[in-house]
């Protein structure tokens, strides 16, 4: 477990000290940034499993790499853009696998999406299943950056800033990514009854 | 105000419009009013959607999977030579493959047993061949023989696209290519 006094550290501090060798302090970031980590992931790949695997990944490369965190963006905006590409390489190898091997993807057991952790009524859950495949569906239609873009603001609550210091693209460019996934998610779920 | 300017503000809220500009744009256009109603469903959507965090026990397993992979030693860069016998092991392992598949080939239709036929087979097929526990080869096979496309690791994705190009004139990117795939 991480230590108590952690709790009270910015990011920045933990990340000096996790550079020094803290392991309680890498606990802390990863305690306090995985949530959000894997909000993305998901985002990005529709799949639970893939989503752990690439936040895993992003975790892995961000700590062996504390070294190149220069502090210029904050360490969430840092890691999630790690995250992000460790998903998207993710996401772009399982799609050639699954092409190579001839697998469909909407019949893969294991690519359902999130269960709750409680939900007392079946169809409400199943529901949320047709509800959440479609929209994983409708993301993966959107290109990488626009998708991207996106999960990074409304799942990884990143500001334009943020993102576009991720992306490596001037602001207006975010903002019309963010613009364009909008649209295009929207008209996905047009005819959608029940939200 | 323009219908542009209110759209992208829904979608992109800035602190150059005010809410009270917006309601009253779309309380008298029904066009972005009801663009207005579908980003609230889109919002919806995503709240339905949106997973849980993992449970204590999923935090803790991947956390300890987390602190063994920072904990490994890094792998030792290889020299030049290694690194080319590297690659060099990995042509060769696919190059087996080849071997196997295209005798396999040869023993399964017999010398002059292969169907006679004026065009080609029609379906060309990809197989994906398991070459050790973590790496595939992915070959093609048609009428013109059997031909290895891909090595793949279960770990970084491809190793090698035969039909790829690698950066001419500089055999150090090409070894660098091939090995961070492989790796």
């Amino acid at each position: 477990m991480p230590d108590a006094a952690c709790d009270l550290e910015t990011d920045d501090v933990l990340v000096a000290k996790g550079r020094a060798g803290d392991r309680a302090a890498l606990e802390e970031l990863f305690r306090r940034h995985h949530g959000v980590a894997h909000r993305v992931a998901y985002r990005l790949l529709g799949h639970e499993e893939d989503a752990k695997d690439a936040v895993q990944n992003g975790f892995i490369k961000a700590l062996r790499h504390l070294g190149d965190f220069d502090g210029r963006s904050g360490f969430r905006t840092w890691l999630l853009k790690i995250v992000t590409n460790a998903a998207l390489d993710l996401g772009r190898s399982r799609r050639r696998r699954s092409m190579l091997t001839l697998v469909d993807p909407d019949l893969d057991d294991a690519s359902g999406p999130a269960e709750p952790a409680v939900d007392d009524d079946p169809s409400t859950s199943l529901r949320r299943q047709d509800l959440a495949r479609l929209l994983n569906g409708a993301l993966d239609r959107l290109g990488g950056d626009k998708r991207a873009a996106f999960v990074l603001f409304v799942e990884g609550g990143l500001s334009y800033e943020e993102i576009a210091e991720a992306q490596g693209t001037p602001i207006g460019t975010v903002m019309s990514r963010i613009y364009y996934a909008r649209q295009k998610l929207q008209s996905y779920l047009q005819g959608v009854e029940g939200l | 105000m323009r219908c542009e300017q209110i759209l992208r503000h829904l979608a992109t809220p800035t602190d150059r419009i005010d809410s009270a500009t917006v309601d009253a744009h779309l309380a008298s256009c029904t066009a972005c009013a009801s663009w207005s109603e579908q980003a609230d469903r889109l919002n919806r959507a995503l709240e339905l959607t949106r997973p849980g965090d993992p449970g204590a026990a999923a935090f803790d397993a991947l956390w300890g999977r987390v602190l063994t992979a920072v904990d490994a030693p890094a792998p030792a860069r290889l020299s030049v030579r290694s690194r080319t016998l590297r690659v060099g092991f990995l042509v060769a392992r696919a190059a087996a493959v080849l071997l196997f598949f295209g005798l396999s080939a040869r023993y399964y239709f017999g010398p002059g047993e292969r169907p006679e036929t004026d065009s080609p087979l029609p379906v060309e097929s990809l197989a994906l061949v398991p070459i050790t526990e973590n790496e595939t080869c992915v070959i093609r096979i048609n009428d013109g023989g059997v031909e290895v496309v891909q090595l793949d690791s279960s770990d970084s994705g491809p190793i090698m696209a035969f039909n790829a190009e690698l950066p001419a004139g500089n055999d150090n990117d090409a070894l660098n290519l091939l090995e961070s795939m492989a790796e």
